[in-house]
């Protein structure tokens, strides 16, 4: 009893509108000249704070920057959700190294600190990450953050001064760039309904979950496009939840 | 009491058919076909998925079903939330595994906000394929906001299972041995119980009481008079039932709170539950100040 599910009947083998950030994070739409701009700032060796409500794509930006400095500069990736107290800056700076760094304990210098959910960072964690930029452990940090309301220390404070980012969300021919990117040119779904589910919820995120659902519930009453029928059986059942 | 004298031996089972544990039982799940698709296509898609429902509704039943569907295809674990203890960092957990696996996560109302938070971190670097989650309700469940929007609209309610699928349990469980419950008796077990459990549970008693005073059938009256037993000995069913044993030093553990803690092996606030440092002042969830060795225990 497998059921044939709407991607794999449209010849995708996995789901298009995942919203794992880790995905088709190599092109981006819609804030073209933020990461412009970012990434002239992480040359020039500035601390970065980028803040944005959920799911406006501030992991997939800082997924972009990772890429564009690929081979070029030391990386190291940190999730602040991840730890329990506090963080050992000195372990990610070694494994940062390579090997020979790890073996003999030295210490990286010059690498890019990427720390994504920022606002779970402690007060402690926060001065060092200052104190180390300010010895030249860390060429740039950029920290990504939800909100507006993050509370930095005032050493972290001066640092980022100037350069804070805020993600807005998408317009619409963004909006539907970025379904194109994931569906290819099928005749599926026309540009104007794509347009018609962004207008339902703008937050690219919802963005994403909303052409999920429609696809879905226009492929299971077996119709061979996306009619704006099934946009408003779909949604429009949203909006009363 | 030994085997060879028990209920289900003498009307010639050579197994209990009537097992209330889901993840033991090997029937197939009846009724519920929306929701059968529903974690199927959330599992395939690689969404997240919250399955709410009361105890003994068929929450684990659920599961079950998925694990069934992708055993030897997927790299499924189940896990039960209400049995995890201490300090647990469940990144611990979920790093040994492989990578794109199927998390069921049972109970997660037990589960801490930052092991939620750390649960969200691998969906999203695609450590977690996708997760489903069962709870009592949404509320109880500690999600950030950011892992509720990930949620979206995928959150399956379950209702009680209509009589006809009921009927069909005891008729697949009992085979040809199902005019012991006559239709009338399940229809009277039925209609007090709340969810599929307590249904099931019922029955079972009646059968032992069945074999006890060896009676082949039964009668109407019998139903009615186990429904005014139970309600006396349900408070002691819910004892059996809700007992956590540690899994250290296999004491009893207590609820704090949200959550199952052990008094002997674990330092939590005794007003939320919540797991606290004994070098803490305050507890890190509630915020209430502790006096010097009053506030918790250690």
């Amino acid at each position: 009893m497998k059921a044939k599910l709407w991607y794999n009947e449209l010849g995708f083998s996995e789901n298009p509108f995942t919203i794992k950030p880790a995905k088709f994070s190599k092109e981006i739409f819609g804030h073209k000249f933020t990461i412009e701009d970012i990434i002239s700032r992480i040359k020039e060796s500035k601390a970065i704070l980028i803040t944005g409500e959920y799911g406006t794509g501030k992991t997939s930006i800082v997924k972009k920057i990772i890429s564009e400095f690929r081979g070029k500069l030391r990386i190291a990736y940190y999730n602040c959700n991840r730890s329990y107290k506090t963080i050992d800056f000195d372990r990610i700076l070694r494994v940062a190294g390579g090997f020979f760094h790890w073996l003999f304990r030295i210490r990286k210098k010059g690498i890019l600190l990427i720390l994504d959910e920022a606002q779970d960072l402690n007060k402690k964690d926060m001065d060092k990450v200052a104190e180390y930029y300010e010895k030249g452990f860390f060429k740039s940090v950029v920290l990504a953050t939800k909100g507006n309301d993050i509370q930095l220390t005032d050493s972290l404070k001066k640092l980022v001064e100037g350069n804070m980012f805020n993600i807005t969300g998408i317009n619409a021919s963004d909006a539907v760039r970025i379904a194109r990117n994931r569906i290819g040119s099928t005749k599926f779904i026309s540009d104007k309904l794509i347009v018609e589910i962004f207008l339902r919820n703008k937050n690219p995120r919802k963005f994403l979950k909303n052409c999920e659902e429609v696809f879905r519930a226009a492929f299971d009453q077996g119709s061979r496009s996306v009619q704006k029928r099934h946009v408003e059986e779909v949604l429009g059942q949203q909006a009363k939840r | 009491m030994p085997k060879e004298n028990r209920w289900y031996r003498k009307f010639g089972f050579f197994h209990d058919p009537l097992e209330i544990k889901p993840l033991k039982e090997t029937y197939t799940l009846q009724g519920r076909n929306k929701e059968k698709e529903e974690i199927l296509y959330r599992i395939l898609s690689g969404n997240l998925l919250l399955i709410e429902g009361k105890p003994g509704s068929g929450r684990t039943a659920l599961l079950k079903h998925a694990i069934d569907n992708f055993r030897g295809k997927g790299k499924v674990v189940y896990i039960n939330a209400g049995e995890l203890s201490k300090r647990l960092n469940i990144s611990d957990y979920i790093e040994k595994k492989p990578k794109g696996m199927i998390l069921l996560l049972d109970n997660v109302q037990s589960l801490s906000f930052k092991n939620n938070e750390r649960i969200k971190y691998y969906y999203d670097t695609d450590q977690v394929k996708s997760a489903v989650f069962t709870t009592t309700s949404q509320e109880e469940a500690n999600f950030s906001q950011a892992l509720k929007d990930r949620l979206g609209s995928s959150i399956i309610k379950l209702n009680k299972l209509q009589f006809p699928y009921c009927e069909s349990i005891i008729a697949e469980r009992l085979g040809n041995k199902k005019h012991i419950l006559p239709k009338n008796v399940l229809k009277e077990l039925f209609r007090t119980s709340s969810g599929v459990k307590e249904f099931l549970i019922k029955c079972r008693m009646l059968c032992t009481h069945l074999a006890d005073k060896g009676k082949e059938k039964a009668g109407i009256a019998d139903a009615r008079l186990l429904n005014d037993l139970y309600d006396e000995e349900s408070t002691e069913l819910a004892v059996e039932e809700e007992a956590y044993l540690c899994n250290e030093c296999s004491e009893n553990l207590v609820k704090v709170g949200n959550y199952w803690r052990c008094p002997s092996c674990d330092a939590y606030c005794l007003t939320c539950g919540a797991l606290v440092d004994e070098e803490d002042t305050a507890c890190p969830e509630c915020g209430i100040e502790f006096e010097e060795d009053e506030e918790y225990e250690s």
